[in-house]
């Protein structure tokens, strides 16, 4: 049993919630660029939240079924169709052999994650099964799918129909705001940049992927031209190179960089980073430690009413 | 405390006061010290993070050149109280006694397509090849940090006379066992792909294999020697596996 994958599309990837505790040997926590969106789609399948799942990123996929099995999408805003049949997002579906879904481009949010009720094959490594593809590991054969993959299912029973309430469906966007708190090296921007950071809205360029995505527009300047060492950065950091502008470390981001980490998206926020699309704005909001330790508590126990558990 | 690149450190222990400990995000810590000393600087950091390691409770413990990062858990552990245990961990620190570990020996195939930038390097520094060579291999060094890729080693810290400026274009293919050299630093590449340092050889050696026993080659904290070997010798080591 398995899904084959006529049309991989961009970037296409098996994707858990990643790893953790490996960063010091340079191994990246990867893992689902949104994890909400990815916990809903594992729910509606009847599935643990950090189950492996398909990550489709802003051009679509299309995808064929050679078993029946449930499947969901949440994410982006994008049209679906299973056979040419219109299908809804953030919904419960029943895949037959030989049913074709075709996953168009993205209209809103960068992001879709298809989860199947049938397990999907992934190679597990450092504790997770999540493809990194820069050091070819993970997922199937340690990289993005490709036209023609065949990833192998395990049978699994079919889980009860179930609807999830609007309000824990993703909230897409194309106006972003991120709340941060200010990073180690913000003393580097000069003043006009210090406050233009955390006012004014600042642009996705098309330079987006996994590790990370700049943001073009306004342009930053630091004090001087900041040589600094390398030193550790993690998902959410936001380092300013040279060229002034942002860059906003993603899931499969290196884990050392050279350049000052002048913010920090919090770890509450930072699963919607994973939706931001070319072009879209993005605005950092400035927060103190405490609170962001008291949004994320929040924010956990609001969804753990559906998961029965903590997803960010 | 002034010293030397490349002198023998002795046996008493050296100590470090951070210069600041702070937030570095919401979730993380940063500790930073003066780097007057890197070589010791670096010894003290690893001794350190092993140290946080043995007491637990950090999700990540990821030492820097001069710095020490740590990421705990925010749904476990308040802002305040995590920067307290760190600040009690990291607010002096003591390199252990170094030099008595094991040396690994890393051969190196030189210059050629192994090191296309060896010779525009060499020229650079004012020196020839086989200067920059004997100078690349002859102290040990330490492995200062993991980073920028599995199993990417940045060691150090490297001779006064080596220091030279990254590519301005980085390069968009780098051989897996390239070894780079830039500021008092050099590198191994332990994947294939981009990268911007200037590279002097190769090693025929597997940095990183995940689907080994154990997938890293180097560890932080460890010391490793450069060894000229020719190509003969390289493709002989590279079929060995």
């Amino acid at each position: 049993m398995a899904l084959r994958i006529e049309k991989a599309g961009l970037a296409t990837s098996l994707q858990d919630v990643g790893r953790s505790g490996v960063a010091h040997l340079g191994v990246p926590p990867g893992g689902a660029m949104d994890c909400l969106s990815l916990a809903l789609a594992n729910w509606l399948v009847g599935k643990a939240p950090g189950a492996t799942a398909m990550e489709i990123t802003l051009t679509g996929a299309t995808i064929s079924f050679e078993a029946r099995m449930a499947f969901a999408l949440v994410g982006g805003r994008a049209d679906i169709t299973l056979n040419d049949q219109p299908v809804a997002m953030q919904e419960q579906h029943i895949a037959n052999p030989g049913d074709v879904l075709e996953i168009g481009a993205m209209q809103a949010g960068c992001r879709i994650y298809l989860a199947t009720s049938d397990d999907l094959h992934a190679d597990e490594v450092f504790g997770s099964a999540s493809t990194y593809a820069p050091g070819g590991f993970g997922g199937h054969q340690g990289r993005m799918l490709a036209d023609g993959d065949i990833i192998a299912t395990v049978g699994r029973e079919e889980p009860d129909r179930r609807t999830a309430p609007v309000k824990f469906h993703p909230f897409l966007n194309k106006g972003w705001v991120l709340r941060a708190v200010s990073g180690p090296e913000a003393d580097l921007l000069d003043d006009a940049s210090r406050e233009a950071l955390f006012t004014e809205a600042f642009r996705a360029s098309q330079r987006a992927s996994r590790q990370g995505a700049e943001l073009d527009k306004p342009v930053l300047s630091l004090r001087e031209a900041a040589r600094m060492q390398s030193g550790p950065v993690f998902p959410g950091t936001v380092q300013c190179p040279p060229s002034g502008k942002p860059y906003l470390l993603m899931a499969d981001a290196q884990t050392t960089g050279g350049y000052p980490r002048i913010a920090q998206v919090i770890r509450a926020d930072r699963h919607l980073m994973g939706q931001i699309k070319p072009g879209d704005t993005v605005r950092f909001m400035a927060i103190e430690p405490d609170e962001a330790a008291q949004i994320l508590r929040e924010k956990n126990v609001l969804y753990a009413e559906l998961f029965g558990q903590d997803i960010f | 405390m002034p010293a030397s690149c490349g002198c023998r450190r002795d046996a008493a222990l050296t100590d470090f006061t951070a210069r600041t400990i702070r937030h570095g995000g919401d979730d993380w810590l940063i500790a930073r010290y003066d780097a007057s000393d890197p070589t010791t600087l670096s010894a003290a950091l690893q001794t350190a993070a092993s140290g946080l390691r043995d007491q637990g409770g950090w999700l990540d413990i990821v030492p820097g050149l001069a710095e020490l990062c740590v990421r705990f858990d925010l749904m476990k552990e308040k802002p305040a109280d995590a920067l307290a245990r760190f600040t009690a961990a990291a607010e002096k620190i003591s390199s252990a006694a170094a030099g008595e570990g094991t040396i690994m020996d890393i051969p190196v195939c030189y210059g050629g397509e192994y090191g296309p930038d060896l010779e525009a390097s060499a020229e650079k520094l004012g020196l020839s090849p086989d200067d920059l060579i004997a100078l690349h291999g002859g102290e040990p060094f330490l492995v200062q940090m993991m980073g920028f890729a599995p199993g990417f080693a940045y060691c150090g810290q490297t001779p006064e006379a080596l220091a030279i400026d990254r590519l301005s274009e980085p390069r968009r293919q780098v051989e897996a066992g390239s070894i780079g050299i830039a500021g008092r630093q050099t590198c191994l590449y332990s994947l294939s792909g981009p990268g911007g340092w200037p590279l002097i050889g190769r090693t025929p050696l597997k940095l990183f294999d995940a689907g080994r026993g154990e997938p890293f080659l180097l560890q932080a904290g460890q010391q490793v020697r450069f060894r000229a070997i020719d190509e003969a010798e390289f493709t002989r080591l590279a079929e060995g596996g």
